[in-house]
Formats: structure tokens, C-alpha cells, sequence
């Protein structure tokens, strides 16, 4: 980089007495500014800036600076502490460890003198910069009110193009405020910062004059940030490709790509290893090749292997002397065609960066004349443009598209590369939108569309002010500053233990920018979101693995626990919003419990009372086919057994299926108040029982299925306590579960009361 | 250190932390299709304008299928079985099945055993060993194919069987057959295993989901007018098989903070990432058995191998040298929970062209872990939609990750000739921050002139087309695996690549080359511009531009024993090594001529 790229910055920091006030509890306007001074001299040295900075500081107890005279009042107090030079650990160390508060008030005007002047002079000893900068640093506490001196420094500001910005406790708005109402001092918002004496305010309108005057400008502390990133953007600079771009054969315009977007990942955050006992050891590393079988052989490097690739699980060696697996390609930027940009949607970019194409100025005045011609066309007719490139003869041709951006200031295309068919990754996903079930009511949808109106970045923070609320220019990769700290304060400090995260600024960097919109007005906002829209957590459960029903006999061994997880089983993470239940239309005999609630859910949710008494008596319909089912299959198993085990488990888990799905059935019904035919269900199921268990053969097995779930669960017909209409009272209702047991012989005795003896027949029938 | 790990700086943490980014989806998740062909006697018939019969059409597709699953997903179990054969390998409670290929990966011996079936196809043969039979009964097909699927070890992500058949009601006679087969496709699908089919009919015949497959598959009567016409589909057959393969997890969940107390659940997928490139690896010569290489540590003052909790990590910065924990770099790196937090909105026209720094994600609602955010979500995207807006937020995608800015932009569903293109959601696009964004101080002041303008517009108009990624193929990756895969499979020929990112030159002479000349002359531009350009190389202006020197025949070995190294730039070095996967350990040119140095055994 030559001379003449090269930026000079003079930090003008205030030590007067007045620079003690503390901004909080811990931190003094003092140990802020210093604060800030290192965080732009770590930037400056870890992105190994060239730039040159020199350090004045006002207010010190002694002088030193070329304009004193070394007597008068004048240009006292002002110490060039250090003089332009690329920044070190020196300067570094220096502002860490060396800078105190003095007793006495300096004068920023003075201090503004000597910092021009020690461009000035440097600039007789030939250094030129490209850039000048004064930041100064102050509370405004002090100055000497003198028009001719300040009248002279304008004027020196504005002759050396030296740009002045000043950073203060204030912000901008407790400036403004204070002009309005200059007799009402008061602390801004955070309380940062002591009411504003009347020399603060003088100060301040003085300086504020100066920095506009110089284009420059006043910062406050919370806009450090900010300040930054004028710095950052000018301390990248892009290094351009040129192509030939073809349009055919024939037509070509010479053009540069430059990268104007690109992840910064900063050297020197790669990191080496060293051995921790002794850092200045640096461990080297040896890499031994093997087989990667159980012998693991040791093997050299460069005689003993040969290329190879894996076709699916077989090895392909590859000679690479005979075999050619490279594209043959030239290096090019042809132009396929145009698309509307309609075609291209954002989400197909690919790559890591974006590149900005401008024509080449060493091919003549000409073909800029023809590029903005063709870049105006394309914007107007509202196309990108598609190129195959290939950055050279080694490299593999990518499929890209042009751009076109107009601003006042330029006219060039933007190149972003665009995926292949190989690279997308399609997928298919239900379309919630056209669900019923999801479907946002009038009240909410006004709700949300308040809340992006109240949380709009885009509204001007008043008229006069241009500046967005969020812009990427000026927002800051916190992790980078961060990590710059970080480095700067072990390097200087190789003890101390880094600073505590949790609550560091970098930490709330982003959050800033949505604080501004964070009024009252949101938080209503959001609060009646909260009320508005039903939101709950489900506690996440391990998944339960699926089991595959054909493996019949085997079973989870711990089964007397199964009834309990089928009861946990979290209804929720079943009616998941995944494709799969949604595909559920019937009750099926895998999970037939599911199945049943997941249907009955979805009745609950979507229809009217009329239509879910119909739906529900389907899906009973349903899941009573599979009781009686599931029974009948626990009976075949038992038959297939040869001696009675009754233990057995292939029995139970049928019999425990068939219970879980009766137990479901009586859940819903009693929630949807269905309690006639649940109970006509069950008394019609009963009956079956007892004739099943009539068959010597199965007699065991129905006993202990009544036993073993209906008795010791207590599951009964739906009583009078649980549905108000029915006309089974609990005494009624534990006698019925208790009657098989007692009477099976004289089955048809038992003490019944069959309310609706038509249902009743048709249930048998079906059983 | 894996061979995945082979050229780069391996200490570079910032990277690190993207590797698994980006591939993060390949490797523990298989999937598994199981193709079950039908090969009762309706298969065996050729179609008037074929020379290949039904079934070898179907083997056909599979074999593409395999092959397109050795480019993609490799990891992934494949099987084949066979199901109204006369003969059986399946033991006796399974007749008329014939397991031809287990859930495995594939490989080239499985898809040279395919190609008996697809091309050279001997019916004779076939005949012999396998034979024709109608006597089959689904039900035990069905049976079969989820044995094979539970007795694979390894977790599977998903289980598909793709049914290639004629026959649109197998079991018309036999009731109970079709009662029992619809009841196990059932149960199939209970179990989690997803069965598809894909009807193979001859032209002119049809396919009636209705008589037995709607209730197999479970399908709705819209489901079935959505399907495309079987007649039609079967010219397509492969390019129908492929498309199906569309299950995909999500990379990861993250919550949608609107505000610390509200926040609804995210599945966030890739839609769209750089296809790998298949990795070299190196055999042992002898033996032909895979190699890895360990990397040791060592302290070389004493030789001592070193382990992590021995190393610290160090910079030098200006001659001082700054060290810390690993735990440290964390803890810097530590922001806090993975989720995205809601900034604000904004208007998406504020998302300028050159905002972008990597691919982004798709964020689709999560019911499962807090209910209710599906309605929220929905609002948010019908208001942004509406509106025009989008959602400024703070992402970390995992703990140790650092945050970025993204913008969610509303996505609509899109449907294209009855099929899914994209589904509803937000698009996550990165955006940069301002240290990201470079300066560039080129400014192109030329004015335009609406006669130019106009020309350009015709031009522009001539050589308009539709563009769509998906009929791009990348021709790199197609040579390198047309040529593992010609010797792979031992064939003659390797199959050409059809480069279709290089443009169709005559057609843009035919359409737009009177335009074109026309501008031309209008700008008085040279007809070999290259002698010009040449002549005034060194004048850019101020850019600063990279040095491209005719590299491409550069022979670097040959460079190097002529002791030559030290005159080539260090892109040709660092290429050289790249391509010979040899690892740099410091990025100084003299570091990098040692290496290759090293490496030749110079």
C-alpha cells in the first residue's frame, strides 16, 4: 500500500479534573474514554493497519507541545503524548496503564491547536496522509472562550481537510435538549451523565459548529460502535479480477470483479498451538498414515498408496496420469441470457461472497459508455443476467447472475453465484397455510399487523434525521470486537481473566437496535400477543421408538409399566403439526390409540357441535371394531399356546391394547358427553365376554382380562357423577364391573340395567 | 484428523464452526428405499415402439436410482426384491419373493448385478432362475419387506418402498388376499414405513388407484386426481422415482423470540447447499484397503506427544505472543442460547443486492415442542406478506456460535404442474455486518443515452429465457463422477458431460448479433479488443487488481526440481498443494515452498 493510502488520526483526550464523574457505579468519563481509545487502537493493529495515530492529551499537570512557549498560559497543559506512528503495544500499554486524571482544566481549544499543528508539522517531514482525523474525547467542561482562536482553528481545520469528531458522555439528543431548554439541565435517560452546566453547553455548541464545519460530528458514548465502522470500511480494499465479458462471439466488454461483500474473518484469529507449560514452545505436528483396519499399518506417505474414490461402498483407484477427472475449461464471463428477476429468488444464493463488476478503465472511456448503457436497460427492463465463470483454466465453471444497481453516486452490476441442480435441497412440507386449524383469527392478525407497525426500523426516529434505525453499514460484528478486546487486554494484561460476557456491551450490541422501537406501545403490544395467541411449551420427551408389529410375540418386558406410559404419552407431541398425523383418517390397528385421539382432537378443534356428535360416532364405530379385534386376537394367541401360561405375553399385550383402547374411548366419550353409547358399548362388549368365557377353553383368559383391567382400574360404565344426563348412578356402575367375576355361570342374570336394547343389538351384532 | 480435513489451516477456529454447517446433514442420518418389483407375467411384455420389456424398463430406473444415490447420498441403504417369482429365497412362509439386494449402501458390484436385469437382460435365464408366477399374495410381500427393513442395525431416518407394477388391483379374485394386503400396507405405514407406487403401464392403458391401491396407500380421491397420468409418468419413470426422494430433516429447532416471555418453536431446513465434490482418499497399494492419518502433537524440544489439555492456543501479534484457554475462545465466542430473537421489521426493499454473505435457511413451524406456534407463525407470514416487510433477528444457530443478523422473508407456497416447488415459511437471508462490506471507490460516471439504452433493451428482449437452477447441472462434478464411474463399473466409454452453462453462442448471434453489432459501431469499439486492453494493462485507475498470469500450464513439480519454486506466485503454489492435498502449515510463501518441497521429496 502505497503512502498516500494511509490515514492520520490525532486521539485529543480530556484528563481534566471534571473527567473523574463517573458514568456508573464503576466507570469514570475518564476510564470510558480510554475505553474507547483502545478498542480503535486494537482494530487499527489487529487488522495490521498501516494508518498512523498520535495521542494529545489536554489538562495534564505538565506541557509538552511544540506551540507553547514555555511560559504563558497558552498552549499550556497539552502533552503530545506520543506522535504519529503505526500503532504498538507501546501506545497500547501506554493508554492502558500510564493515563491519570489531573487536578487542573484544560482547554479543548488548545488542544485542537496542537493537534492541527502536529499535522502540519508532520507534514513538512513529508508524511502525507490521505485521510486527517481529530477525534477529542471530552466532557465539554472546559474551554477559553476566545472567538479569534476559535475563528483560526475553523479555518486550520478546513485548509488541511482535517475531519473533527468529538465523543462525549452526551448523546446527541441531550445536546438537542438542552438547546431547547438551556435553563432546565437535566440527566438523559440512562442517567449517565450529570445535568449539563452552562460551560458544558457553550462548549458543546462550539464544538458542534467545528465537527459540522469539518463534516465531522458529535458521538456519545453508546455511539462508539458506530463511530468504529467508518473506520472498518475503509481499512478493507478490495482487489479486482478482470474478465472479459462476452456477449457471442463477437461482443465483448473488458470488466473488473471486485468483492464487495465477503464474511470478515480477521487473521489473526487463527490460532496456533503451543504447549501450555511453556508458551514460547510451539508444538509441531506429525502425521502418520494407516490402514484403517484392525492391523492399522503404518504406511508411507508417498510410496505405499495410490488415489482412490468410493462409488457408493466399492474403492475406485484412480491413476491420475492416465485418467483426466477435470473439466476441460477457460477462463470466462459469458453471458447466457437475461431473465426477469423474478426467476431468481435470494434464497438460491450461493457462495461466500458478492462481487461487484465494474468495466474495466483500462479498456477506454468507450466501453464505460457501453456498460452503463447495457446496466441501464437491464434495470429498466427489470432483468438479471446469467454468466458462466470461470475464475481460470483450473478451476470449475460456476453459473451466476448479473445485478444491475443504480445509485446516484454509480451504475455497475452486482455478481452473486446461483446453485446448480445438484446443489438444491428440495423438500416438500405441508402447506399450513390452508389449514383450518391454523388459521389466525381477525383479532390476532390486527394484532401482529400493529405490532410490525409499532416495531417498523424503517420510520425516521423524527424529520429531520435521514439515518435508519438499523443499517448494516453501521452495525458491528460483536463477536469481532469482542475478540479484538479480548486479545488487547491479554497482551497487555497476560494475567488478568477476561472480562465477564454475560454483560458486556458486545453482548447487547444487536438487541440495541431493536431498543429504540421498544416503547410502551410494543410492550402492550406483545403483552396482549401473549394473550391472544394460545402458546404452550410441551416438555420434550425421548421418542419412543416404533416397534414393528409383526414381531408379535415380542415385547417390551417391562409391560406391566406400558399401561402407564400409554397414558403419559403426550397427546401434543402426537398431534405434532407433521405431515403424518395429518394423514390419519381413520383409526388403525397399530395405534389405534393415537389414531383415536388424534381424530377425536382434530373433531374438537374444527367443527361445529352437530358435526362432531356424527364424526365422533364413526371413529367409535372405529376403535370398537378394533377392541373387539384386539380381544379376539389375544384369545387366538391363548388357543395357540399349549399349556395356560396365564403370564403369558403375547395374550396380555393384546388384552392390554384392547383395554387402552376401550379406557381412550371412555375419555372422549365422557368429554364429548357420548355417554349412551359408550355405555351401551360396554355393557354389549360385557356380554360378549361372558359368552366368550363360556368356551372352556378361553374361560381363564376373559376372568383375568375383567380382572386384571376393568376391576382393578375400576373402569366402568360413564355414571351420572361424570355426565350429568346419564342414567347410571356408582352404585350401579360398580356393581357392573364387578359382576363378571362374581356370576360368570349365570352370566345372563346379572343385574343390568339396558336402557336402549336397539343399540344394544346392534352392537351385538357386530360383536 | 480425517481426509475430509485436507488442505486448509486446521487451527483456524472461525472455520471450524462452518464445516459443520454445512455438513452437518451428511454422515448419521441414512435413509432406505427398498424397490420391490413385480415380476408376474404382465411385466414381461415390451411396449410397440420398445426393444425393453416393462420389468427391464423398471430395473432400468433403479439402477438410476442407485447411481444417482452413489452421487448424492452414498450413506444411504438400497434393496431390491422381487415379487411374483416362481422361485424363492425367502424360506417357505414366504413364497414367490425373492430378495435379490439386502438394505445396503449401494456399490458398483450391486449395480453391475442390476444391469443384468436392466440391459443384456436374458429372459431365458431369468426364466430359470427366478420365473414367472401370479400366485403371490401381497400381504406377504409386505411381511417380507418390513423384515428387511427391521433387520437393518443401523438407525434409519426413513423407510420407503417404491412398488413397480401393472397391475392395478393384484388381488381381484381373492378377497381375503386383498383384505389382508391392505390391512399389512396399513400397518406399514403405521410403523413409519412409507410405501409408494409407481404404476408401469403400457400407452393407452390405465391405472385405477381406486380398486385397490387409494385404500393401500391411503389415499384421499384428491390425492389420486393429483397424481400425474401413469401412461405419461412412465416415460418419466426415473425422473419420477427421484423426485419422490424429497424427505428431509431439518438441520436443526430454534425458538422465535418475539420477547423474552414469548417465543413459538422453528424447524430450520437448508433448501439450498454446494453439492460436495466426492473426496479423494488414498488405498494402501498392496492390500486396496482404505487409509486414514493420525496426526500426533509433539513438543519438539523434547518430543513429548502433547494432548489437548497440554496446548493452549497462541497469536503472535506484533513480537508478542497472546495465549488462551480453548475454554476461553468459547467462552468469547459464547453469546448465549441458540435461538433467533425478532429486532424489528422492515421493508424488504431495504435488502439491497449486495447484502449476502453465506446461504441461508428455511424456518417452517414447529408444533411439537410448543403448541400453538404454528397459528402465530402463519400470522407473521400473512402480515409480512401483505405488508411487504421483513423480519430483522438476531441468529445464533448453536451455543458456541456467534451471532449473526438475518432477515426472514415471507415465502408462499409454490406449486408448479400440481407438485410442491416450494413450501410455505420464511426464508432466513444473512446479512452482513458493516465490517463485511467493502469500500469500493471505483465510481462510474458515464452517462447513458436512450438510443444505446434502446438497443441494449432489444437485445435484452432477444435473449430473454426463463431461468431455473434446476436444469443446470454442475459439468464439474458430472466429469469427475462419469469417470469413477466408467471405471467403476468397467465400461468401455465414459458417459459425456453436457455442459450447459456454456452459452449457446449461434443462437446469440442469430437473435441478438445485429444489435450487437449495431452497439458496437455505435460506440466506435475496436474489433480485437485485445490488443488494446494489452497495451494499456498497467493504467486501473487506482484498483488495484490481482496479477492473473498465464498459470495454466505451469508445471509446478517440474518448476520445483529446477529449483524454480521460488519464482511462482503463491495462488499457483497454494493450488499445487491443494490439489495434492498437502497440508500448509503457515501461509508465508517460504513456508509453502518447504512444504512442496517436502512433499517431492526434494
Amino acid at each position: 500500500m502505497s503512502k498516500n493510502e494511509i490515514e492520520g488520526l490525532v486521539l485529543l483526550l480530556d484528563v481534566s479534573e471534571s473527567m473523574s464523574t463517573k458514568v456508573n457505579s464503576k466507570t469514570s468519563y475518564l476510564q470510558a474514554c480510554v475505553d474507547i481509545i483502545q478498542m480503535i487502537i486494537q482494530r487499527k493493529m489487529f487488522q495490521s493497519s498501516k494508518d498512523e495515530i498520535a495521542l494529545i492529551l489536554f489538562g495534564t499537570p505538565g506541557t509538552e507541545n511544540e506551540l507553547w512557549d514555555g511560559s504563558s498560559d497558552e498552549y499550556r497543559h497539552v502533552t503530545v503524548a506520543r506522535s504519529f506512528a503505526i500503532v504498538d503495544w507501546e501506545l497500547l500499554d501506554y493508554v492502558q496503564n500510564k493515563i491519570s486524571i489531573s487536578n487542573i482544566a484544560g482547554d479543548i481549544l488548545d488542544g485542537i491547536s496542537v493537534a492541527i499543528n502536529h499535522f502540519t508539522e508532520d507534514q513538512n517531514k513529508k508524511k502525507i496522509f490521505k485521510d486527517k482525523r481529530i477525534i477529542a474525547l471530552t466532557d465539554f467542561s472546559s474551554n477559553s472562550d476566545e472567538a479569534d482562536k476559535l475563528k483560526q482553528i475553523s479555518k486550520e481545520l478546513t485548509k488541511n481537510s482535517i475531519r473533527l469528531d468529538t465523543i462525549s458522555p452526551f448523546s446527541e439528543e441531550d445536546n438537542r435538549k438542552n438547546d431547547d431548554e438551556p435553563k432546565n439541565s437535566r440527566s438523559n435517560q440512562d442517567g449517565n451523565s450529570k445535568p449539563m452546566t452552562r460551560q458544558q453547553m457553550d462548549t458543546i455548541q462550539i464544538l458542534r459548529n467545528l465537527c459540522e464545519s469539518t463534516e465531522g460530528a458529535l458521538f456519545s458514548f453508546e455511539e462508539t460502535l458506530t463511530l468504529l465502522s467508518t473506520y472498518q470500511a475503509k481499512s478493507i480494499k478490495s482487489t479486482g479480477t478482470k474478465y472479459q465479458m462476452t456477449i457471442g462471439d463477437k461482443f465483448t466488454i473488458p470488466i473488473i470483479s471486485m468483492i464487495k461483500c465477503k464474511e470478515n474473518k480477521p487473521d489473526i484469529f487463527k490460532f496456533k498451538k503451543v504447549y501450555a507449560k511453556d508458551e514460547s514452545v510451539e508444538l509441531k505436528s506429525d502425521r502418520a498414515r494407516i490402514t484403517k483396519d484392525d492391523e492399522q499399518r503404518d504406511l508411507d506417505d508417498k510410496t505405499d498408496v495410490v488415489d482412490a474414490f468410493k462409488y457408493g461402498s466399492t474403492y475406485v483407484p484412480i491413476d491420475s496420469e492416465t485418467v483426466s477427472l477435470r473439466l476441460e475449461v477457460e477462463k470466462c464471463f459469458s453471458l447466457l441470457g437475461y431473465t426477469k428477476s423474478e426467476n431468481i429468488h435470494r434464497h438460491y444464493f450461493l457462495g461466500d461472497s458478492v462481487h461487484q463488476i465494474v468495466p474495466d478503465p483500462a479498456a477506454g472511456y468507450e466501453y464505460e459508455e457501453v456498460f452503463v448503457n447495457m446496466v441501464r436497460a437491464m434495470f429498466e427492463e427489470d432483468v438479471y443476467g446469467i454468466v458462466r465463470k470461470v475464475f481460470n483454466s483450473r478451476s470449475s465453471p460456476e453459473l451466476g447472475c448479473l445485478i444491475p444497481y443504480i445509485t446516484k453516486e454509480t451504475i455497475c452490476l452486482f455478481y452473486q453465484s446461483l446453485p446448480f441442480e445438484d446443489d438444491l435441497k428440495k423438500i416438500n412440507l405441508d402447506n399450513f397455510m390452508s389449514m383450518k386449524k391454523f388459521k389466525p383469527n381477525e383479532k390476532q392478525l390486527n394484532l401482529i399487523d400493529d405490532l410490525i407497525n409499532s416495531m417498523d426500523l424503517s420510520k425516521k426516529m423524527d424529520q429531520d434525521e435521514e439515518e435508519e434505525l438499523y443499517d448494516p453499514h453501521l452495525t458491528f460484528n460483536p463477536y469481532i470486537q469482542r475478540m479484538f478486546q479480548s486479545i488487547g487486554l491479554r497482551a497487555t494484561n497476560p494475567t488478568s481473566e477476561l472480562p465477564d460476557f454475560a454483560n458486556h456491551f458486545t453482548n447487547s450490541h444487536l438487541k440495541k437496535l431493536g431498543e429504540k422501537i421498544h416503547n410502551e406501545k410494543t410492550e402492550d403490544l406483545l403483552k396482549r400477543c401473549r394473550e391472544e395467541f394460545p402458546i404452550r411449551e410441551l416438555v420434550k420427551k425421548a421418542k419412543k421408538g416404533e416397534e414393528n408389529i409383526f414381531d408379535k410375540v415380542k415385547k417390551d418386558e417391562n409391560s406391566d409399566d406400558a399401561l402407564d406410559v400409554n397414558e403419559e404419552e403426550n397427546l401434543n407431541e402426537i398431534l405434532s403439526s407433521g405431515t403424518e398425523n395429518n394423514k390419519i383418517k381413520k383409526v388403525g390397528t397399530v395405534s389405534p390409540v393415537n389414531d383415536f385421539k388424534i381424530l377425536c382432537e382434530k373433531l374438537l378443534l374444527s367443527m361445529d357441535s352437530t358435526e362432531i356428535q356424527e364424526e365422533f360416532e364413526q371413529i367409535c364405530l372405529q376403535i370398537q371394531i378394533i377392541i373387539k379385534d384386539l380381544f379376539e386376537e389375544s384369545l387366538q394367541q391363548a388357543s395357540s399356546i399349549s399349556d395356560s401360561d396365564m403370564s403369558d405375553m403375547g395374550v396380555f399385550t393384546f388384552q392390554e391394547k384392547s383395554f387402552n383402547c376401550i379406557k381412550v374411548l371412555r375419555e372422549y366419550s365422557v368429554r364429548l358427553n357420548s355417554f349412551e353409547s359408550f355405555n351401551s358399548f360396554l355393557k354389549a362388549f360385557k356380554i360378549y365376554l361372558i359368552n366368550e368365557s363360556k368356551k372352556s377353553k378361553f374361560n381363564k383368559y376373559v376372568e383375568n382380562f375383567w380382572r386384571k383391567f376393568f376391576i382393578e382400574t375400576s373402569l366402568s360404565l360413564i355414571t351420572n357423577a361424570e355426565c350429568k344426563l346419564s342414567d347410571v348412578d356408582l352404585e350401579q356402575s360398580n356393581e357392573f364391573v364387578k359382576s363378571l367375576n362374581q356370576n360368570s355361570d349365570n352370566a345372563l342374570n346379572i343385574d343390568v340395567e339396558i336402557s336402549n336394547k336397539e343399540d344394544e343389538e346392534d352392537l351385538l351384532d357386530l360383536m | 484428523m480425517d481426509n475430509f480435513d485436507s488442505f486448509g489451516f486446521e487451527n483456524d477456529f472461525d472455520d471450524a464452526g462452518d464445516e459443520q454447517f454445512y455438513f452437518n446433514n451428511i454422515g448419521s442420518h441414512r435413509d432406505s428405499t427398498l424397490f420391490l418389483v413385480d415380476c408376474s407375467p404382465s411385466m414381461f411384455v415390451k411396449p410397440e415402439t420398445e426393444e425393453r420389456t416393462l420389468f427391464e424398463k423398471c430395473m432400468k430406473a433403479v439402477q438410476n436410482m442407485y447411481q444417482h444415490k452413489i452421487y448424492g447420498s452414498d450413506k444411504d441403504l438400497l434393496g431390491i426384491v422381487f415379487f411374483g417369482t416362481k422361485e424363492n429365497n425367502t424360506g417357505e412362509d414366504f413364497p414367490h419373493i425373492y430378495s435379490l439386494q439386502s438394505l445396503d449402501q449401494p456399490s458398483a458390484e450391486r449395480i453391475k448385478e442390476i444391469e443384468r436385469f436392466s440391459s443384456n437382460f436374458d429372459f431365458k435365464y431369468f426364466r430359470s432362475e427366478y420365473g414367472n408366477s401370479n400366485e403371490f399374495s401381497l400381504d406377504k410381500v409386505f411381511w417380507w419387506c418390513s423384515n428387511m427393513f427391521s433387520s437393518v442395525t443401523q438407525k434409519l431416518d426413513t423407510r420407503r418402498i417404491v412398488l413397480f407394477t401393472r397391475k392395478d388391483q393384484p388381488h381381484s379374485e381373492n378377497k381375503t388376499l386383498e383384505k389382508l394386503a391392505k390391512n399389512k400396507a396399513k400397518d406399514l405405514y403405521d410403523i413409519g414405513i412409507v410405501l409408494e407406487v409407481v404404476p408401469v403401464v403400457l400407452m393407452g392403458e390405465e391405472f385405477d388407484y381406486s380398486k385397490f391401491y387409494a385404500d393401500a396407500l391411503m389415499l384421499s380421491e384428491e390425492d389420486i386426481k393429483m397424481l400425474p397420468d401413469p401412461s405419461e409418468n412412465f416415460e418419466e419413470l426415473e425422473k419420477t422415482v427421484r423426485s419422490k426422494d424429497h424427505k428431509r430433516r431439518p438441520y436443526t429447532h430454534l425458538k422465535l423470540n418475539l420477547s423474552d416471555d414469548l417465543a413459538i418453536s422453528c424447524s430450520v431446513f437448508n433448501l439450498v447447499r454446494e453439492c460436495p465434490k466426492p473426496s479423494k482418499i488414498k488405498l494402501d497399494k498392496k492390500t486396496n484397503v482404505e487409509t486414514k492419518t493420525v496426526t500426533r502433537r509433539y513438543n519438539p524440544d523434547t518430543g513429548e506427544i502433547l494432548f489437548a489439555s497440554d496446548t493452549k492456543l497462541a497469536l503472535d501479534i506484533f513480537d508478542r505472543r497472546v495465549t488462551f484457554e480453548e475454554d476461553e475462545i468459547k467462552s468469547i465466542k459464547r453469546f448465549g442460547n441458540p435461538g433467533l430473537k425478532v429486532l424489528g421489521f422492515k421493508d424488504l426493499k431495504a435488502i439491497k443486492p449486495y447484502m449476502y454473505i453465506k446461504p441461508g435457511h428455511f424456518l417452517y413451524p414447529d408444533e411439537k415442542s410448543v403448541q400453538g406456534s404454528t397459528t402465530l407463525f402463519r400470522a407473521l407470514l400473512e402480515k409480512c406478506l401483505e405488508k411487504e416487510k421483513f423480519i430483522l433477528c438476531e441468529i445464533i444457530t448453536r451455543v458456541n456460535t456467534p451471532p449473526r443478523l438475518v432477515a426472514l422473508c415471507a415465502q408462499k407456497e409454490e406449486i408448479e404442474n400440481k407438485i410442491q416447488t416450494m413450501p410455505p415459511g420464511f426464508q432466513v437471508l444473512y446479512l452482513p455486518f458493516a465490517d463485511d462490506i467493502r469500500q469500493i471507490d471505483r465510481v462510474v460516471k458515464a452517462k447513458t443515452n436512450p438510443e444505446a439504452v434502446d438497443l441494449f433493451t432489444k437485445c435484452i428482449t432477444k435473449l430473454r429465457f426463463k431461468y431455473n437452477p434446476e436444469n443446470f447441472k454442475n459439468p464439474a462434478l458430472q466429469k469427475l463422477w462419469f469417470e469413477i464411474e466408467a471405471i467403476a463399473l468397467a465400461r468401455e466409454e465414459t458417459e459425456k458431460v453436457e455442459d450447459l452453462t456454456l452459452p449457446d453462442n449461434d443462437r446469440v448471434e442469430k437473435r441478438a448479433g445485429l444489435f450487437l453489432d449495431q452497439i458496437s459501431r455505435e460506440f466506435n469499439l475496436p474489433d480485437k479488443l485485445a490488443s488494446k486492453s494489452k497495451r494499456k494493462n498497467d493504467d486501473t485507475h487506482g484498483i488495484l487488481v490481482k496479477k492473473t498470469k498465464n498459470n495454466e500450464n505451469i508445471d509446478v513439480a517440474a518448476e520445483a526440481k529446477a529449483g524454480r519454486l521460488e519464482k511462482l506466485t503463491i495462488p499457483i503454489l497454494k493450488e499445487f498443494m491443494k490439489e495434492n492435498k498437502i497440508n500448509a502449515k503457515g501461509t508465508r510463501k517460504d513456508d509453502l515452498i518447504k512444504e512442496i518441497k517436502s512433499y517431492l521429496n526434494l
